[in-house]
């Protein structure tokens, strides 16, 4: 019981870093028709950014966010400006390549810049762990989840309260429709895919004390991604949130009672039966 | 105030506008009639800058429209209340008219009440999913939202579309009610009787082309315009 | 007909290529060459699901590493190269089959995802299953028996020759059964399912049957070039077989040569093999960053490859 239990809170726990990489991708997805594919390396330089900025500022992981997100944010916006404006209406199917291309850049990119060394961002607290409910839980883990929930929150009250925010909700919904409500649908891409940059990089933070860091870190993460986003419904904010969690719990539960090299086998496993049985995700109608 | 010249369009090899010119004045209802295929459509969709024609120009009060994109039309008071209505639909009706006032956020509250007091419907649904209404009441809504916006002048595609006769009959009443507040109105309608009948001026499109153009009541008595629309 | 000289010119280049060991003795150009050749098969082999039929697959590492796990798993077992290879192939093929029938009825982003996720789920078995794959570590191909005939042995595979003409005769034979499928009904089939899915179902066009033949075809001849790149390199491990990079790699050449023609995949095997070899000298493990850039010079700039360049530098000069 105590195992299951075990399983269940630090799957949890580790989903909802998932969860905001998710609903970054989703968000772009909604409102660009494009599968970022370099997801998963945002998450990565927002590592190594934190990495930078912790062995030569000394500066917390935690902390370093306010850093972080921002410069996501313009990295973001500027990829979003330079490369995939010029592709809205081009095939699917090169856009998503497009991605994949700029995500090897950003990888070997890193290899350069930064070998590919393992780095770690080893704080008093990264390996500590704390008992809940007779269960050891991994402090830092605990907080990034605190700090993944007050960051998904103000996400929403952005995207459901704010101007802007439905402004990028009615650019998704309609294109058209929006530029007939004098919403600049172009200015609200670079927004959506500088918020979803932000997000990855804030995820890369929030891991970078429990994780390795190095180059190719950032494949897995957008496979997830891809996995959590289908779960919940692509373009759909809150679904890649509740995807996250699922996949993290998945991933914890295959890890304790089947195998740990096998979690990944589940966790994509699930993903292609969800992807025949419900195309629209759990939540989405079916399309 | 509107003035479209010689405005040509065309996807690929097909040409969809060819060579149109008309105007719409301050105060008026103009309507444009024609079959489907005509270009009527189209031309909206050119003169708001959802696309660019291929030649040709299009100037409100003398303002050259060329350079703009169509987020920046609304700004300047031409508003498009789009075919199919184009209500988002995973949004209430609160907020699709919140996002009506988009450029006009001072103007907001104001507009609003002025909103549910033309359409009570409309406030008796405001919680309600877009996705959701009937169609007459998205297309009060699409109306709604667009006078949101503080326009000048309305570009109204296919308002009674699909509706109900009585609905389309409430439709027409509310657009000379909103004409009567001062906003100058293009009009496309298949409904040609009563878009003749509520119009000053109309201009017939066929094939990218205008054949005709005249009074409203005046085209309603044209043999050609009788033969061609009113079945008789 | 006025373009018969087409086919004696192909002829004509393949046996000029064919001459090329007799002239050329030193191991570097030809290595070169033979990388040529299997980014040539590999790229002809997906261009039939994802040129003719329009599927992009990204996840074409599970057919190729199929084809090189069997061959050398079945070599290290005292199994021939020969039936190694061909028992790939039908591995391969089987796998298609069923992935194929799953996954083919999904569109567009869908169908991309889940043939990564496909592919994925391979390598990550690859890395599990010890016993056969030896995980991780990798295996080290074992000496291949010498090919001999009527007690004569031709070659007993050493040096880069042999690999040389096997490569040459794989390329030959994938881009031959690209142009067979182009010209008969499959092939046309196949492209009224790439431009419009929906009107191929109204005109009677069974879209599943001739996707999952594409796929199947495509699966088989992937392997095929797995296999021989997995002996000519003498060394696999799950990520250089089954990994992500394969399947771009497939997809790249097929990019920038011309998704869908006939010749793309050879244009593109030439230009992607060449600049690789001068990125790896320059960026040495980097070498990916120049791929990835390429990848999207090509995508922005050259959005129908280098056919499709030269097709509009032939109309106008015509114009």
């Amino acid at each position: 019981m105590i195992r299951l239990l075990q399983a269940v809170l630090g799957g949890l726990l580790t989903g909802g870093v998932y969860a905001l990489i998710g609903a970054g991708l989703s968000l772009i997805f909604g409102v660009l028709r494009v599968i970022n594919f370099a997801q998963g390396e945002l998450v990565m330089l927002g590592m190594y950014l934190t990495w930078l900025l912790f062995t030569f500022l000394h500066l917390d992981p935690f902390v370093s966010l306010i850093v972080v997100m921002p410069v996501l944010w313009m990295l973001g916006w500027a990829l979003e400006a330079l490369l995939l404006d010029r592709m809205h209406g081009a095939l699917p199917q090169n856009q998503i390549l497009l991605t994949m291309g700029l995500g090897l850049v950003l990888s070997n990119g890193a290899m350069m810049a930064f070998t590919s060394d393992y780095r770690l961002v080893s704080t008093t607290y990264s390996s500590s762990s704390f008992m809940l409910a007779g269960v050891a839980l991994s402090q830092p883990l605990a907080v990034s989840f605190v700090l993944t929930a007050a960051i998904a929150t103000a996400l929403w009250v952005f995207l459901a309260r704010t101007d802007t925010g439905m402004a990028i909700r009615a650019t998704a919904q309609d294109r058209d429709a929006a530029q007939l409500m004098g919403i600049d649908v172009r200015r609200m891409s670079r927004l959506a895919f500088g918020i979803g940059a932000a997000l990855a990089g804030a995820a890369g933070a929030l891991i970078a004390p429990t994780y390795y860091i190095f180059p190719q870190v950032g494949g897995s993460f957008t496979l997830k991604a891809f996995v959590v986003v289908v779960l919940g419904g692509l373009g759909s904010v809150v679904g890649a949130m509740l995807g996250g969690l699922i996949i993290g719990i998945t991933e914890s539960l295959s890890a304790t009672y089947i195998s740990t090299e096998l979690k990944d086998v589940c966790v994509y496993s699930l993903f292609l039966i969800v992807l025949i049985a419900r195309p629209g995700g759990l939540l989405g109608k079916a399309e | 105030m509107l003035r479209v010249e010689s405005l040509s369009f065309a996807y690929g090899d097909a040409q969809v506008l060819d060579s149109v010119s008309l105007e719409v004045g301050k105060g008026e209802i103009v309507a444009l009639v024609g079959a489907n295929g005509a270009g009527k459509t189209t031309l909206l969709r050119t003169v708001s800058r959802l696309v660019k024609p291929v030649s040709g120009k299009v100037t409100l009060d003398g303002e050259d429209f060329s350079r703009l994109r169509a987020h920046e039309v609304v700004r300047r008071g031409l508003i498009h209340v789009p075919e199919g209505r184009r209500i988002f639909p995973e949004m209430t009706v609160r907020e699709n008219l919140r996002l009506g006032s988009f450029t006009t956020r001072t103007d907001r509250e104001r507009n609003l009440e002025k909103a549910f007091a033309l359409f009570p419907v409309l406030l008796a649904r405001e919680g309600q999913l877009g996705g959701t209404l009937s169609g007459g009441e998205q297309q009060m809504l699409a109306l709604a939202r667009g006078l949101m916006a503080n326009p000048r002048l309305l570009l109204l595609d296919e308002p009674s579309l699909g509706l109900a006769p009585i609905i389309v009959k409430q439709i027409f009443e509310t657009i000379v009610a909103i004409n009567q507040q001062g906003i100058s109105i293009l009009l496309v309608e298949q409904n040609v009787y009563q878009s003749l009948h509520i119009a000053q001026r109309a201009y017939v499109l066929e094939r990218g082309r205008v054949v005709l153009q005249g009074e409203g009541k005046a085209l309603l008595e044209n043999p050609d315009v009788k033969k061609a629309f009113l079945g008789a | 007909m006025k373009r018969a000289w087409i086919p004696a010119v192909i002829v004509a280049g393949v046996a000029l290529v064919a001459l090329l060991p007799v002239f050329v003795k030193s191991d570097y150009p030809l290595g070169v060459m033979i990388g040529v050749l299997l980014a040539i098969s590999l790229g002809a082999a997906w261009n039939i699901i994802g040129g003719f039929a329009g599927q992009y697959s990204v996840g074409h590492s599970a057919y190729f590493g199929i084809g090189a796990y069997s061959i050398v798993v079945l070599l290290g077992r005292g199994l021939a190269p020969w039936w190694g290879a061909l028992a790939g192939s039908f591995i391969a093929a089987a796998v298609a089959l069923l992935v194929g029938s799953i996954t083919l009825r999904l569109r567009g982003a869908y169908f991309v995802l889940a043939s990564i996720a496909v592919a994925e789920i391979l390598r990550l078995l690859a890395l599990w299953a010890k016993s056969i794959t030896n995980g991780a570590e990798g295996i080290l191909v074992g000496e291949f028996p010498p090919l001999t005939l009527a007690g004569h042995t031709i070659t007993d595979f050493t040096g880069k020759p042999p690999f040389f003409y096997m490569a040459l005769g794989l390329a030959v034979f994938c881009v031959a059964v690209n142009a067979v499928i182009a010209h008969t009904k499959l092939g046309y089939y196949l492209q009224a399912i790439r431009e419009d899915q929906d009107a191929a179902w109204s005109l009677g066009i069974p879209l599943s049957l001739y996707k999952n033949a594409a796929l199947l075809i495509s699966a088989a001849l992937a392997a095929q070039a797995g296999a021989l790149t997995a002996t000519y390199v003498s060394f696999m491990d799950p990520n250089s077989m089954l990994g992500l990079d394969v399947s771009v790699r497939a997809v790249l050449v097929c990019i920038l040569g011309g998704v869908g023609t006939i010749w793309g995949p050879v244009a593109g095997a030439i230009v992607f093999t060449l600049l690789d070899e001068v990125l790896l000298r320059y960026l040495t493990q980097s070498h990916l960053l120049g791929l990835g850039a390429l990848l999207i010079a090509a995508i922005l700039f050259l959005p129908d490859g280098l056919m499709g360049l030269v097709t509009r530098l032939r109309q106008r000069s015509r114009a």
